[in-house]
């Protein structure tokens, strides 16, 4: 592979190879953690949203329950 | 009393011009026209002037290729930058910039987008490294040869 310093291009030394190879594997990782990072975000944020969603199902289930017991104490009179 | 009104306006009037003074150059324009370049490193201008900005544009427009590639791009050899698939099966621009400010060095990019238009989500990572007074070098390498035909195209604010 080659390198064009200042606009000089020449063969890239193994030494320079060897570098470039490592540096990229070293962003490749920090990528990944970074990949990670955000599907964990993107999961906690849709247990909050699942979690808000749950909590309305609840209120809505309790109105409907004090609805019932309403109706249930008409019907006994 | 003149006198002294037309003096405050010079002043005012000599620091507006200083200001305005500052844009961005176009530095270079870099067509890669040979096969199996990876890294292109720049540490002076076309004329011979070292590089010594305290702002610099980069425009990338890369050509396709049979496989994916990332770039990791570096100031000063320090604040490395790697812009993900910014090399691909289809043609992709990218912008990065970066900023030497009051000794520190602040980077960031825009992600790779298939059109030549300032889109795309522009992520800022601000690097801290003391005695960054200029950005005096820049590299940019990828782990393929980059594609021929690709243009990288330097734009920055002389220190």
């Amino acid at each position: 592979m080659k390198i064009d310093f200042n606009g000089a291009t020449r063969e890239m030394t193994a030494e320079e190879i060897k570098a470039l190879e490592e540096e990229n594997r070293s962003l490749e990782s920090i990528k990944q953690e970074s990949d990670i990072s955000e599907r964990v975000k993107r999961l906690e944020e849709n247990r909050a949203d699942t979690n808000e969603e749950l909590s309305s199902l609840r209120k809505a289930f309790g109105a409907i329950r004090e609805t019932l017991e309403g109706l249930r104490s008409l019907t006994k009179l | 009393m003149n006198n002294v009104i037309l003096a405050s306006l010079f002043s005012k009037l000599k620091r507006v011009e200083k200001q305005e003074a500052k844009v961005f150059e176009l530095i270079e324009e870099i067509t890669i026209d040979a096969e199996d370049v990876a890294t292109i490193e720049r540490t002076q201008e076309p004329d011979g002037t070292a590089y010594a900005f305290e702002e610099v544009l980069v425009n990338f427009e890369m050509e396709v290729s049979a496989s994916s590639s990332s770039l990791t791009c570096r100031a000063n050899n320090i604040a490395s930058t790697g812009i993900s698939n910014l090399i691909g099966t289809s043609k992709k621009y990218c912008a990065l910039q970066y900023q030497a400010y009051r000794g520190l060095l602040f980077t960031s990019y825009q992600s790779p987008v298939a059109e030549k238009a300032w889109a795309g989500n522009v992520i800022a990572r601000n690097t801290e490294v003391l005695s960054a007074e200029a950005i005096n070098s820049l590299r940019f390498s990828c782990n393929a040869p980059i594609p021929t035909g690709s243009k990288i195209t330097i734009y920055a604010i002389r220190k």
